[in-house]
């Protein structure tokens, strides 16, 4: 288990390792891997916050959904920071997130991609299924670390079917280091203004009909064009 | 040399807060040398002095352990370390047994009064062993790919409520005892109140996710006062609570490895 003694709890949580008992379902995990820097401070970070409300209340909305759709969150702000361990959504509390420090996005990524493995290990043991991890990542900015380990490592675990990474940036991110963290065949998105709102919407509808899926069958996902820029071009 | 890291705790119920009885489980553990001791007991709801049987019978069978620990040396046929290992054990039950007899004579009570289950491990030699009379369970990992397996299962008489107590007359005829060849990575022992969680009822095994995920937190937790802590709130947590209102007792431990921080050197 990861827990990260300083922001999230510093006393493990146990109950953790009896929640396939009560809820054998079929998992659908999501990563959100959020930048919160200095630079998202104001409004962006307000409008994340809401963001974060809609995605808890669409999931609920959807009796499958909230049983299995598992979020996790985990932030950059300065330092890389586990919010909120995998939960199911209906277990899930929107965390109010607050901004500062540096963009540490490579950090967060491999620790993204650590807890996704763990999951997925989990999930074997339990003998639950599940669909493709997502790792959705949301940056303002451009990684203040090292970025290129954790891209190689990207490109690896969506070689090899791991896990999707989907980058969306905000205004004044660095588009083209995320083209080069995104994996090619789903390169980065840009948030039209601070449409947060429209985004986690997209997101929970998204991931309400990929917990809805069955073996074999492929989900079409709507594609994003309310809230993204330029979509038609990528 | 072993180490091991080690966290036993004993939670009331609230079956028993609610009819003002106290906990009447208990649990020990001891290491000396390379010999890891673990112990625990659950007292029986309806005898009126359990809380005495149980914890009696826990630092009986802890200190027999101790002092045929003293001394012990691989024999040369590694069988014959097995059988001494279950004759220890054995011995250790009777020990218990003959203390709770000297104690209801001493108290002027009865026996059956002191009703009590018993669950003892030990890991010694590359051998680990276990011995049980009632319900609860010992379980272990060997490492590797081998899984957790269980070395002692919960008494199953023909009705769910059937219990049985060392404090018999015929205790022998319920003891569990098995040894197995190598020494055990991690081992849990629990009383049956935490048995809904720990034991799949269809098929008799143990968990895997939940013990898969004690033992990597038993690996990962360096502080004691954490792990005690960890451990309590899982006993005490409503997912468990759902499913039993008895005393939980459950008793975890770990062998030290270079990447553990919190082990003894």
């Amino acid at each position: 288990m990861d827990y990260n003694q300083t922001d999230y709890n510093v006393i493990p949580n146990l109950e953790d390792t009896l929640e396939f008992e009560d809820n054998p379902d079929q998992r659908t995990p999501c990563v959100l891997l959020l930048d919160t820097s200095y630079s998202m401070a104001g409004e962006p970070i307000l409008e994340l916050n809401q963001g974060l409300k809609i995605f808890k209340q669409t999931l609920m909305e959807d009796s499958l959904a909230r049983r299995r759709v598992e979020v996790s969150v985990l932030t950059f702000g300065g330092q890389v920071d586990l919010v909120q361990d995998f939960v199911t959504a209906d277990q899930f509390n929107p965390p109010t997130l607050h901004a500062s420090g540096g963009t540490p996005m490579g950090e967060a990524i491999d620790r993204a991609l650590d807890r996704v493995a763990m999951r997925k290990t989990l999930y074997a043991q339990a003998g639950v299924p599940k669909t493709l991890p997502w790792v959705f990542l949301i940056t303002d900015g451009a990684p203040t670390d090292d970025w290129q380990r954790a891209a190689e490592r990207v490109r690896r675990n969506s070689d090899t079917g791991e896990m999707a990474l989907f980058a969306v940036g905000v205004q004044g991110a660095d588009m083209h280091t995320l083209g080069q963290i995104a994996a090619p065949n789903r390169p980065p998105v840009k948030l039209a203004g601070l449409q947060f709102r429209e985004l986690f919407a997209w997101l929970s509808q998204s991931l309400r009909q990929v917990s809805r899926s069955t073996a074999g069958v492929q989900v079409a996902l709507p594609p994003p064009k309310d809230w993204a820029e330029g979509w038609g071009q990528v | 040399m072993m180490n091991w890291l080690c966290t036993g705790v004993s939670v009331q119920g609230h079956g028993h807060v609610r009819q003002g009885m106290p906990c009447q489980d208990a649990q020990g553990w001891a290491q000396v040398n390379d010999t890891l001791i673990l112990a625990c007991a659950d007292g029986a709801g309806s005898a009126a002095h359990a809380e005495w049987g149980s914890t009696l019978a826990v630092d009986k069978v802890v200190a027999h352990m101790i002092s045929h620990a003293v001394g012990w040396r691989m024999a040369k046929d590694p069988e014959d370390h097995q059988a001494y290992l279950l004759g220890t054990l054995k011995g250790a039950f009777q020990s218990a047994r003959d203390a709770l007899t000297t104690l209801a004579a001493r108290e002027q009570v009865a026996l059956r009064d002191l009703a009590t289950t018993l669950l003892l491990a030990v890991v010694s030699d590359g051998y680990t062993a276990a011995a049980q009379v009632g319900d609860g369970a010992i379980v272990c990992s060997v490492g590797g790919h081998e899984g957790i397996k269980a070395l002692t299962t919960p008494f199953q008489g023909q009705y769910i409520n059937e219990a049985v107590f060392i404090t018999q007359e015929n205790y022998t005829d319920y003891l569990q005892l098995q040894a197995i060849e190598g020494s055990a990575r991690h081992l849990a022992l629990f009383s049956d109140g935490f048995e809904p969680v720990a034991i799949k009822y269809a098929t008799g095994e143990p968990n895997p996710v939940l013990f898969e995920g004690l033992f990597q937190f038993m690996n990962d937790t360096s502080s004691q006062e954490v792990r005690t802590e960890a451990v309590t709130r899982l006993l005490t947590g409503k997912r468990i609570a759902e499913r039993s209102d008895d005393d939980k007792t459950l008793v975890l431990a770990t062998r030290c490895n270079e990447f553990n921080e919190g082990c003894p050197s």
